[in-house]
């Protein structure tokens, strides 16, 4: 029998006290196994709120809304307003107008900007499309064959942002952006639209009575983004004869300046000029609320590393004093120091490899309700020590990532390989370190006095 | 050969020293069988354990053939008491969880024996000193007392010492069970030519052995 196999023998010796540590030391690596998954459930929904809410602020004129309503356009003093907000990092301008087809027989809202294009518009009418088109009879009546609905262009100075576009996200399928600090007769063209009117990139359309190009086309995933116009800034406005801009996108550093920078642009530019909304800034509180979560979670994390290490830390040196004689014995039979400290690091890893196995499987049966029951707290209604109020019905908080079954489980992966090793060599450090110096201190006291007995 | 040259050991308990021996010489020749008595706390158990390698004598030297283990470094005690001593305790002082086969085995474990060997000359020491058959894979807890001090002569006996120390190795078995493992030790003076120490406060096995020295209060009285 090999010094290693004496001590792995060792670890059996006292079944009640085997099972004993065992379990401890399983129930603190399952727990701290279950925490560690808690923070990165946490961190990803944080993630995925902080990217739903985004870090931009929209600026429009008051008593607007998209084409309803009126008010004035924001003047150039309004955007340097903006831009000289404090956290404010960037802005973007944005002017949109109308075009209806030259073609259409009945164009929408009697077109009161008088822009025409040669483009039909991607959007199939359907019958709502008529009876509002057609403006006539309460079921729209009889409409024109050759009816279009109105087309949206858009002057940007950053011509393929996503908030100005209202998508998620935009792409360039072919070509380039047109460049929004420029006056030219460029444009990007939204995919559904260049698919009717089968344009390619350096194909040209008549907008304005002038001739445009189309320099790219860019898909959003959206329907009505992609039947839309991009153009430059102030070649939409020179053109369409709007003074001003209808929409100033505002960039802020961090989501948590979010909500006092959007009140600041709105007490600088006035109730009456401009109305200032954000993404859903309640969701900054839900964000407080995970954020308290995943500190409980560490702080418990914490908590039963420490447990775990000090039972284990105790157990080895409550077994090392209880076997004194008997390493005086060893000695007194030759044994090297090394090779008692040897016979209790073995014994030690061996309970620490059980108690750890235990624990992962512990821990992956406990992880799933644990989770679910802390992921549909933070996410429904604000549980948790009462963090942060949040409006029922929430809208903002739209799940875009999914934070579904799919993500756990692609969280399992990733803690299958890192966690694991880093609670395994904490054990075993652990272990090493509890058994290692008593044995090692006993083993260097003279056999005489050992063997002498307590 | 065994050369004891004014051994003294002092312990340090509270504020007043205790000293266990005091100023003891001796020599003793291969092969002897040797016997040292003395009234409880005479330090008898002291004087063992310095010439077995356990401990140091706080002066005077202890010479065992060519080598001074008296002021060896752990290391030379360890392969000292490896190679050439063999223990007999009181208490037996069997490791519990190893069956008797495995406590012979251990001493030619640290002595890097191959396994094979360990194996059949434990059974060879074991058949030899009468614990046969099944009873040898046993753990000690199952064995009688008698069983287990043979166990024990068997396990001393493992690397062929020169010299086997036997402290009191009858105080723990009955009268008649303890005259076999005394006539044991004895034999394997006789027949190995092996240095046999035997501490015992029984004057009648003391008579029995070839030089008995006498203890009192440390000092060697004769
Ligand atoms: N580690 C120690 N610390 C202090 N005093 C000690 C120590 N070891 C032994 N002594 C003392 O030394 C003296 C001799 O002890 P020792 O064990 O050698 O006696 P002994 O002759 O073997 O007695 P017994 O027959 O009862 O076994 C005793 O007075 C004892 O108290
Ligand atoms: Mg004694």
């Amino acid at each position: 029998m090999s010094t290693v196999a004496r001590g792995v023998k060792n670890a059996y010796r006292n079944t009640v006290r085997t099972v004993s540590i065992v379990l401890i030391l399983a129930i603190s690596f399952a727990l701290a196994l279950v925490m560690l998954l808690s923070v990165q459930a946490v961190n990803t929904r944080t993630a995925s709120v902080s990217a739903a809410v985004g870090t931009t602020i929209t600026v429009t004129p008051a008593g607007s809304q998209g084409f309803n309503g009126g008010g004035n356009p924001l003047t150039t003093a309004d955007i340097t307003k903006i831009s000289s907000t404090k956290n404010v990092v960037s802005v973007a301008s944005s002017v949109s107008d109308r075009l209806s087809n030259s073609s259409s027989t009945s164009p929408f809202g009697g077109s009161a900007t008088g822009g025409k294009t040669n483009l039909k518009s991607s959007i199939s009418p359907g019958s709502l499309g008529r009876r509002f088109g057609g403006g006539n009879g309460a079921n729209g009546g009889a409409p024109p064959a050759n009816f279009s609905l109105p087309i949206t262009i858009t002057g940007s100075t950053q011509p393929l942002s996503a908030t100005i576009l209202a998508a998620q996200s935009v792409t360039l399928t072919s070509g380039k952006s047109v460049d929004g600090s420029s006056s030219t007769y460029t444009a990007d063209i939204g995919k559904s639209l260049a698919t009717k009117n089968t344009l390619k990139v350096g194909s040209t359309f008549t907008a304005y009575s002038k001739t445009f190009t189309v320099v790219g086309i860019f898909d959003t995933k959206s329907t009505f983004s992609n039947s839309e116009i991009v153009v430059p800034l102030k070649t939409l406005q020179t053109l369409s004869g709007i003074n001003g801009v209808t929409t100033v996108i505002a960039n802020v550093s961090t989501i948590n300046v979010l909500s006092t920078t959007a009140t600041s642009i709105q007490s600088n530019l006035g109730t009456n000029v401009a109305s200032v909304t954000t993404g859903q800034t309640n969701n900054a509180s839900i964000i407080s609320s995970l954020n308290s979560i995943k500190t409980i979670a560490l702080y418990s994390l914490i908590g039963a590393l420490v447990a775990g290490s000090t039972i284990l830390f105790l157990s080895m040196l409550m077994i090392v004093r209880e076997r004194r004689r008997e390493i005086g014995i060893l000695k007194a039979f030759g044994s090297s120091n090394g090779g008692v400290v040897r016979l209790f690091v073995a014994e030690a890893m061996t309970l620490t490899g059980m108690g750890a196995a235990a624990g992962v499987i512990l821990g992956i049966l406990l992880s799933n309700p644990v989770l679910k029951v802390l992921v549909n707290n933070s996410s429904t209604t604000p549980t948790t020590g009462g963090f942060g109020g949040r409006p029922p019905g929430g809208g903002g908080f739209g799940n875009p990532v999914g934070f579904g079954s799919s993500t756990l489980s692609s969280l399992h992966a990733a803690v299958g390989i890192n966690v694991l090793i880093f609670g395994v060599i904490a054990a075993i450090i652990i272990a090493f370190v509890g058994s290692a110096i008593p044995s090692y201190i006993i083993a260097k006291v003279r056999p005489a006095e050992v063997l002498r007995g307590e | 050969m065994i050369e004891v040259k004014n051994i003294t050991k002092e312990f340090q308990t509270g504020n007043s020293p205790v000293t266990a021996v005091d100023d003891v010489s001796f020599s003793i020749e291969d092969g002897q069988f040797a016997s040292i008595v003395g009234t409880s706390g005479s330090g008898k158990s002291t004087l063992l354990s310095m010439l077995g390698g356990l401990d140091k004598p706080s002066s005077g030297s202890v010479r065992v053939d060519d080598q001074v283990i008296s002021s060896g470094s752990d290391r030379d005690l360890i392969s000292y008491r490896r190679n050439k001593i063999g223990f007999v305790f009181q208490a037996f002082n069997l490791i519990p969880n190893l069956k008797a086969v495995e406590n012979v085995m251990l001493p030619m474990e640290f002595a890097g024996v191959p396994k094979a060997e360990r194996r059949s000359r434990a059974v060879e020491l074991l058949d030899q000193v009468g614990v046969t058959g099944e009873k040898q894979n046993r753990r000690p807890s199952r064995l009688s007392g008698g069983e287990q001090q043979r166990v024990a002569i068997a396990r001393a006996l493992a690397n062929k010492p020169r010299v086997i120390l036997a402290d009191e190795p009858t105080g723990n078995l009955d009268t008649k069970t303890g005259k076999v493992i005394f006539s044991m030790l004895k034999d394997l003076s006789r027949s190995a030519n092996t240095t046999v120490i035997i501490v015992t406060h029984d004057m009648n096995y003391a008579e029995k052995t070839d030089v008995t020295f006498r203890l009192e209060d440390g000092h060697l009285v004769a």
